[in-house]
């Protein structure tokens, strides 16, 4: 129960690959396979810039299926994402909470500066380290992990990363990032159509310099 | 009685006294009455719940815990492989009971299935019972089923909100009260390895069979794992094992206090008569103190062994140096000139036994009340100090009766007298004792005492080291504090556990406690909860209600309300049914998070913050890192063996008064006073801390300066210069003890540095005391 508890919370870190927010602009479907570690040019240069961003600060609507709910619920947050000290997530709406994740695993705090630290499980190091490169875009990592579909239309484009392990697409399922230009605009974690989790970014800011005070709160 | 008859005589009683005690020694089983075990130095009827539970534990599964750390480079078929075939050694040997690589899951999924089977059981009254609370205390205008039904649906969508929710969707629906989620803050961390996956060590968590405290149950262990390692190498040469268990520790620290005890013993020896034959103008002479320092030992031995059934081998550690003591009576006897050519024998002994009963007997009498000690190191110390020096005394005073010159002269140095005629020699030695003065008043209030169970044992730095890493490894650091909370069965340890947990919520209000104790009720919510349940026949359809105003899907819900309607029809389980069939579960690891035998019940507890105050004495919770150590309670016994120490000096004071009348009297025991005084002040200066073996130390050390005084004092009264014996026996106590510092055991260095300390202040006080006032009339020497 507790490994799951672990694993689901990191299914929440995906907004930590928002770099951008512009109207999301949708393609509907999944693009043919391509190879990570020999992706065409076009593709390359965008890995790239996606790995090189630096620091990156971003406002995030995320909408939650549920399968016992009607609706989805609604959260709204901040993210905070520098290279070396991992992904911080501030969700501000509907509960003031912020989780942290980093090589030493994962911290939540509330909103009473209560922490609770979850640190990596070894029992769960595959889904660990099937995250980690994703939100850092390390390319050599992703191919290993994953299979990736991607498909553009000009200056839009989406990418599905599909587990290779079959264990791993049981329990994280299918991840998909839409952008446009070196942009992130949306993505989906699907594990079915009432089990998923959609994150629009509403905007976003690279290259950001956190203060010391920004650095102490909302990283460890 | 002729020399001749009084020479056999005594022999032949020395023969047999000596070869009764060596054969009644030879027939001892010595594996069970010379214990290594650190618990043995704490009493079995300990009142202290703290060292009580020490013991207890200390005999339990929990000591029984091994746990390895397997570094294998290379890619995971290789590493798995290794792991794989560690396991499988170590599994197969009869010395292990179980053996669990950490990520294997199965224990751990045995217990959220458990967990999940008896959710209604275990985790429904508490909740149950605080929503009734809370109820009863509000305007309770809605009735209780409408009340308890919205609030569920409303604590659910807020739920939903939070980052643990995805966690947990699989569970809500049937769970939609929130028993598995609430139990986040209370359990999780209970089992948390730091240690990733990946390239770091393979984690492997074991529990042997046998004591970790006995040989036979440690031999078989490192063959067991000597085997595993090197299969595990066989797979992956590269293979490296880093690995702890107590009985690793016991077993090292055994081995070392053995090596010195063999060690010491021969250095002191050898010093002993090293100073002697330095001092001693026949070097071979000297080989009569020998017998003396034997039969010292053999009594001790004897006497102690006697008394105790079993003794702590610390006891002949420190005690082998006794020796040092013993040779004082032998010294005095030997080297005082006959008072007239051909003084028989007897009436030297005439002459001398008064400072010699007076020194051995309120020294003896000293030690005595080290017995009346709740620490049953000092009450073996006392017996068996006690026993040596009158073994000493009567050996010393038999073996010179058969020696045909009972008196051998020393050599010119160690006789030699400085003379306080000359002022800068009188201004010197006043200096000196106003020094000594200053220090010995000013001094001690810098003493600062700590004492730590730890210093008891021979500190292995390099198995410590290693121990340390695996425990890191397996979530130790200093970051975390682990608790323990017992009681007489489980529901006294849970309600225990409540109270400690509202302390610990209190103590430290952003931290998080996690317990395997969280997941019992607690009997009075248990025996409530067919009463609250009585009030919720309605309570399937009002929740319906509930869940559709608050957007969510209710037929989702379909598992949970089989389960409560099923559940409210079973007959109901007893308490004690039902937590055993809970704990049943727990293997590995988690099994040692909670203990339940009839009589005893303990739950462990690991809270993320490090080690602060302790919880308050109702909570029966003590901090395991706080047993560590024990300053507190051996703080106790510090205070214990102080007062007996006090008691024991007044009656030697009061011996000397009695003895020698009120002015000469305090004067013979204002050197053993001053001495102790000054060496503690000292100490003090120097920034050491002090702990209950410097008390004990202190005590021997006064004793042993009490000797000097009382001879020089006797010999004043003759009108005789101070004996050269107090000069070759203080430097042969001062050397042996002295030896004692050298020892890697913090005690014994302690007890070695303050006996010789003080004891070389006593001498240089007997040697200075007189250049310090007049002139030193030039008396007769020992020639």
């Amino acid at each position: 129960m507790i490994r799951r508890y672990t694993f689901l919370f990191l299914l929440t870190l995906a907004p930590g690959l928002a770099q951008a927010a512009d109207e999301a602009a949708k393609l509907v479907v999944p693009g043919p396979v391509v190879e990570l570690s020999g992706a065409g040019a076009d593709w390359q240069a965008l890995f790239e810039s996606l790995a090189a961003q630096g620091s990156v600060f971003s406002h995030f609507t995320e909408n939650r299926w549920f399968p016992i709910k009607k609706i989805p619920v609604i959260l709204k947050g901040e993210m905070r994402l520098e290279s070396g000290r991992g992904m911080s997530l501030r969700y501000t709406e509907p509960e003031d909470r912020t989780m942290i994740m980093d090589e030493r695993g994962l911290l939540l705090r509330d909103d009473r500066g209560r922490s609770r630290e979850i640190p990596p499980d070894p029992r769960s190091a595959n889904i660990n380290a099937a995250l980690l490169p994703v939100m850092r875009f390390d390319q050599k990592e992703l191919a290993k992990i994953f299979t990736l579909h991607a498909v553009r239309e000009g200056k839009v484009w989406r990418l599905d990363f599909e587990p290779r392990d079959a264990a791993l697409v049981k329990t994280i399922g299918r991840i998909t990032v839409w952008g446009e230009d070196a942009k992130i605009k949306q993505l989906e974690f699907r594990r079915s159509s009432s089990q998923r989790v959609e994150i629009v970014i509403d905007d976003s800011q690279a290259g950001v310099v956190f203060t010391a005070d920004e650095q102490k709160r909302f990283f460890r | 009685m002729t020399f001749f008859r009084q020479k056999w005589f005594i022999r032949v009683l020395l023969a047999v006294a000596a070869l009764a005690g060596l054969g009644w020694l030879a027939q001892l089983d010595f594996d069970h009455k010379i214990s290594s075990n650190i618990l043995d130095l704490i009493p079995t009827d300990e009142r202290s719940p703290e060292l009580a539970l020490t013991r207890e534990l200390a005999s339990k599964e929990q000591s029984r815990v091994a746990l390895f750390a397997l570094d294998v480079s290379g890619d995971t078929a290789r590493r798995e492989a290794a792991a794989e075939a560690f396991v499988r050694t170590l599994s197969k040997a009869p010395a292990f009971n179980e053996v669990v690589a950490l990520d294997d899951k199965t224990a751990r999924d045995a217990l959220g299935q458990q967990v999940f089977k008896q959710r209604l059981d275990l985790l429904l009254p508490e909740w149950l019972e605080t929503n009734w609370q809370n109820y009863k205390n509000g305007d309770r205008r809605v009735p209780w089923e409408d009340w308890l039904a919205e609030r569920v649906a409303v604590n659910l969508q807020t739920f939903l909100g939070t980052p643990e929710a995805l966690a947990f969707q699989e569970v809500l629906p049937a769970d939609p009260l929130l028993l598995l989620p609430r139990l986040i803050d209370s359990v999780q961390g209970v089992e948390n390895p730091v240690s990733v996956g990946g390239d770091g060590p393979i984690l492997i968590w074991a529990r042997t069979s046998g004591s970790p405290w006995k040989q036979e149950g440690q031999e078989p262990v490192f063959n067991a794992v000597r085997q595993a390692q090197a299969v595990a190498v066989a797979e992956a040469p590269d293979a490296k094992l880093r690995w702890v268990s107590i009985g690793r520790i016991a077993s090292a620290s055994r081995a070392r206090i053995e090596s010195e005890l063999s060690g010491l013993n021969l250095l002191s020896l050898a010093v002993v008569m090293g100073i002697a034959a330095v001092c001693l103008r026949r070097v071979f002479k000297a080989l009569h103190l020998v017998p003396v320092m034997l039969g010292s030992l053999l009594g001790a031995w004897v006497a102690t062994l006697l008394v105790f059934d079993r003794v702590h081998v610390l006891v002949f550690v420190v005690g082998s140096l006794l020796g040092g003591v013993a040779i004082d009576y032998g010294f005095y006897l030997y080297l005082q000139p006959p008072a007239f050519p051909e003084e028989p024998y007897r009436s030297k002994v005439g002459r001398l036994i008064k400072p010699l009963l007076s020194s051995a007997l309120t020294t003896v009498i000293g030690f005595s009340l080290l017995l009346f000690s709740e620490l049953p190191l000092i009450q073996q110390l006392g017996v068996f100090v006690s026993a040596g020096l009158l073994s000493a005394l009567v050996t010393a005073l038999l073996w010179f009766g058969q020696v045909g010159t009972p008196y051998m002269q020393t050599r010119g140095f160690a006789r030699a007298r400085f003379t306080g005629d000359r002022p800068k020699i009188r201004w010197l030695a006043q200096g000196l004792l106003a020094i000594g003065v200053i220090v010995a008043l000013v001094g001690p209030w810098w003493l600062r005492w700590r004492d730590d169970i730890r210093q008891l044992e021979i500190p292995t730095p390099a198995l410590q080291a290693e121990a340390s890493e695996v425990r890191a490894l397996f979530g130790d650091g200093p970051d975390r504090t682990v608790f323990v909370t017992r009681g007489s069965d489980v529901a006294s340890a849970r309600e225990s556990l409540a109270r400690f947990a509202a302390w610990h919520a209190q103590e430290y209000p952003a931290t998080t406690l996690a317990s395997i104790g969280n997941l019992v009720p607690t009997q009075a919510d248990w025996n409530t909860l067919p009463e609250r349940l009585g009030g919720l026949d309605a309570f399937v359809p009002a929740l319906k209600v509930a869940l559709e105003r608050q957007g969510f899907e209710p037929g989702a819900f379909a598992p949970f309300f089989e389960n409560w309607q099923a559940w409210r029809a079973a007959p109901r389980s007893g308490y004690d049914e039902s937590v055993a069939s809970f704990l049943a579960v727990l293997r590995g690891p988690l099994q040692m998070m909670a203990t339940a035998e009839p009589g005893r019940c303990c739950f462990f507890s690991i809270a993320d913050h490090p080690v602060g105050r302790e919880p308050p004495g109702d909570t029966a919770t003590v901090c395991v890192s706080g047993l560590e150590n024990m300053n507190q309670l051996f703080g106790r016994y510090r205070a214990s063996a102080l007062r007996l120490s006090a008691w024991g000096l007044g009656l030697v004071g009061l011996s000397m008064l009695v003895l020698y009348g009120p002015w000469r009297g305090a004067r013979i025991f204002s050197l053993p006073l001053g001495s102790c005084l000054f060496a503690f002040g000292l100490l003090g200066l120097l920034g050491q801390t002090m702990n209950l073996f410097h008390l004990l130390g202190a005590f021997l050390g006064v004793c042993l300066s009490h000797n000097y005084a009382i001879f020089t004092a006797e010999n004043a009264a003759r009108g005789e210069e101070q004996p050269p014996s107090i000069r070759l026996s203080a430097l042969t106590t001062a050397a042996s003890f002295g030896i004692l510092a050298l020892s890697q055991i913090p005690v014994v260095k302690a007890l070695g540095t303050t006996v010789a300390l003080i004891v070389l202040t006593a001498l240089v006080a007997v040697e200075i005391v007189p250049l310090a006032g007049r002139p030193i009339p030039t008396g007769k020497a020992d020639t």
